[in-house]
């Protein structure tokens, strides 16, 4: 039997979750601080990173180890990986065990797609500040997501995908394709970052960051009138998808669906979001489309707004576009308010929350939501989660590059 | 439109078509001329100073893909709903080591805001699109040794009817870029001349543009792309000779004779490639997979060069790349691949 859904596309069901984020490692975890409206930004070690970025981001504090005996490489060798490579290999490997895998499923038909937009750039600062240089003449011969997937056991198709700040939701768009063609029963798929002095002085030096530094808690403010930037984050998750037919064959719990996708791109700048909001309105009907969704049976819209001035605004534009009239009746938060912006993590972050919302009937507030911006009229949740039938979600991203991406992720079936 | 094959079958994507290609090969003393180069004849202007704050492998890539459209069968079809796939090999090094040297001595005031833009894995990507309009997805990948057989395994992922009539693009630009030996570079960024004895002294950089379309869109070039692109899958995992053995190097594609037995080429192992696991050794570790520096072992520059080697050959030769994964990607003629039914999929009424 196939399941498809209304728009004539077979289901993908969710049947695994990883996380290693400022807000928590689980989900029971990460559901608790979104629905409480707890940060996760907090003060750094101002020795450790550029002194001239401000001294908060929202970190992660703990990184929990692969599952003991379930992966004999992992066990052996997760504890002398770089802590970068311990935030990408974590969620997988919790993620796998989350939905059971490999179980019997062929590991050669298992897939990996991570997000992870500046991998490289990362590698080589972190290798700089123990005092390597492979910066200045390479040695390191695989890319992290090979070295994941060995280290796992995943056989089957691997690749590293970016779109910047995008990145980990392309890589559930190129995940759930590659389940739809057939190429896999199950894919592994999410993304991660790490916080780097450069990348910190970078946004810094690009004005993207916040610099609101008296309080951290307060420093994210997505859609309001007095925000300044972004606060930087760290971490990120990793979901497994398969189809929803198979999942129920191995008898596994399904969190939801990822019933659509949507992309396209602006094609205006490489930094700044086009004035024009119809491609990234775009990206959104075609994800609505996708799933087979009217914009008026949406119950949630997990908005990208990471808090700067133009991003904000521009993508408010843009849900009002896509949605139309229903616009009004769609509640639209942004965890990034807590968590803080996780780049190549955040999508795949904001999917989590996407699914929090469904299975705690509730939706996420944005903290620091004190003035909504009038150019960001929406229908916002300020401060305190909202309790309110969630079977149908969206979640929005956009990257460096001019790269739009929406996902719909609903209740199972 | 295509039915999926049954769960047991290995499954493989439909074949894609090539509608144009270009390849450049670009020394490194070259590549500053090359940003303000005029483009080639019969290709679109670039923005002024577009290129002006771009990774060196985004300049290479970028003139791949002026090329091929400069190439491009008339008339073209417009390139706006086309999406792009960018594959780069260690993009953005030059950059990140001037900022690694510019934040020990000057702080994070004089690290280059541009490093985030211009320097990621996305980069290549995010200027195609930008430059030439184009407004499908615009995605990188691979970023390291694999990257061709990831672009690739992304690219013709995107465009085949396989996954939802809402994600397929008409066209997908593939481009992707490798430095063919890693430019040694000095403390401060720069590429050392002292270093240069362990490597060529001008080293080079290889683009590689492709256009994929359906392979039945006869509106892309007048007629049926000649050359295909398919995906055949691992019959039982990854093939033991290849990478996924963190103690062997890579093996890269090259280009065979159709004649020979595409297994037998892909699996072949030369001398040099001995030569190297001699050198690399066994590597202890779950995760470690260090190598010798300087080989192109270790870039993407061989599948680069046997992939445009094949295309420009006349006539095409066939061409395959073993996936670390085990997957098989093969250039084929449309007419050959005619002649046999491709496994996993059946045409639907």
């Amino acid at each position: 039997m196939r399941v498809l859904s209304a728009a004539g596309t077979e289901a993908v069901a969710i049947t695994g979750i990883g996380a290693a984020s400022p807000l928590g490692n689980d989900f029971d975890t990460i559901a608790a601080a979104l629905l409480a409206g707890r940060s996760g930004v907090r003060p750094i070690d101002p020795g450790e990173f550029a002194r001239e970025a401000r001294q908060f981001a929202a970190t992660v504090a703990e990184i929990p180890a692969a599952p003991a005996g379930r992966f004999p490489d992992a066990d052996a060798g997760f504890a002398h990986l770089t802590r970068y490579e311990r935030l990408c290999a974590s969620p997988v490997a919790h993620a796998l065990v989350h939905a059971g895998l490999p179980g019997d499923v062929d590991p050669a038909r298992i897939g990996l797609v991570l997000g992870l937009g500046a991998e490289h750039l990362k590698s080589w600062e972190l290798d700089h500040l123990a005092g390597g240089s492979e910066v200045l003449a390479p040695r390191s011969a695989d890319t992290i997501v090979h070295r994941i997937a060995r280290m796992l056991g995943i056989r089957g198709p691997a690749a590293t995908v970016a779109a910047a700040c995008a990145s980990s939701g392309y890589a559930l768009a190129i995940g759930r394709i590659w389940l739809l063609a057939g190429r896999v029963d199950a894919c592994v798929v999410g993304g991660c970052d790490v916080l780097s002095p450069t990348a910190l002085a970078a946004f810094y030096n690009l004005r993207a960051l916040s610099r609101r530094g008296d309080d951290p808690a307060l420093a994210s403010r997505p859609f309001d009138r007095d925000r300044d930037g972004f606060v930087m984050g760290e971490g990120g998750a990793c979901l497994v998808l398969e189809r929803s037919a198979a999942a129920r064959r191995r008898g596994v719990r399904v969190h939801g669906e990822l019933a659509g996708v949507g992309m396209s791109s602006d094609a205006a700048h490489m930094v700044t979001p086009c004035s024009d909001p119809a491609e990234a309105a775009r990206a959104i009907s075609l994800a609505l489309a996708d799933a087979g969704v009217a914009p008026d049976e949406l119950d949630y819209v997990n908005a990208h707004a990471a808090g700067t001035p133009v991003g904000d605004a521009a993508e408010a534009a843009a849900i009002r576009l896509a949605l139309g009239p229903a616009v009004d009746g769609v509640p639209v938060s942004s965890t990034k308010s807590m968590s803080g912006h996780l780049i190549s993590g955040a999508a795949a972050f904001e999917a989590v929350a996407c699914l929090v919302a469904i299975a705690r009937q509730a939706v996420p507030p944005t903290v620091n939501l004190d003035h909504p911006d009038p150019a960001c009229r929406l229908d916002h949740v300020p401060h305190v989660a909202r309790p309110r039938r969630v079977r149908v979600t969206a979640s929005n991203s956009f990257g460096f590059g001019g790269a739009n991406l929406c996902l719909v992720i609903r209740a199972a079936a | 439109m295509h039915a999926r094959p049954s769960p047991a079958e290995p499954a493989g994507n439909p074949p894609v078509g090539i509608a144009c290609h270009a390849a450049v090969e670009v020394r490194l003393s070259e590549l500053p001329r090359l940003r303000d180069l005029p483009v080639p004849a019969g290709a679109p202007a670039l923005p002024p100073r577009f290129l002006r704050h771009a990774d060196e492998q985004t300049v290479v890539g970028m003139r791949a893909v002026l090329e091929a459209i400069a190439a491009h069968p008339l008339p073209r079809p417009s390139f706006a709903r086309y999406g792009v796939v960018a594959a780069t090999c260690r993009a953005g090094r030059f950059t990140a080591a001037q900022s690694l040297a510019m934040l020990r001595t000057g702080g994070g005031v004089t690290v280059t805001p541009h490093v985030v833009p211009q320097c990621a894995l996305h980069s290549l990507a995010g200027a195609v699109s930008v430059a030439f309009g184009m407004h499908g997805p615009n995605i990188g990948a691979g970023g390291g040794r694999h990257a061709v057989a990831e672009g690739l395994a992304t690219a013709i992922a995107l465009i085949s009817p396989g996954a939802s009539a809402h994600a397929v693009v008409p066209g997908i630009w593939f481009v992707t870029t490798s430095w063919d030996d890693e430019p040694a570079l000095d403390h401060s960024g720069r590429p050392n001349a002292a270093a240069a004895q362990a490597a060529p002294p001008d080293p080079l950089c290889r683009g590689l543009a492709v256009a994929l379309v359906a392979a039945g869109d006869t509106g892309a070039t007048g007629g049926a792309p000649p050359l295909q692109l398919a995906v055949h899958p691992a019959a039982c995992g990854p093939d033991p000779s290849r990478p996924h053995d963190p103690s062997r190097p890579h093996h890269p594609s090259r280009p065979h004779h159709p004649s020979r037995p595409h297994g037998a080429v892909a699996s072949a192992r030369s001398t040099d490639h001995a030569a190297h696991d001699a050198a690399v050794g066994s590597v202890s570790g779950s995760i470690a997979a260090e190598a010798a520096p300087g080989a192109d072992a270790f870039t993407a520059a061989a599948d680069i060069r046997g992939l445009a080697r094949a295309l420009v050959s006349a006539p095409p030769v066939a061409w395959s790349l073993r996936c670390p994964w085990g997957d098989e990607i093969r250039l084929e003629s449309a007419a050959a691949r005619a002649a046999s039914e491709p496994r996993g999929w059946r045409e639907a009424a």
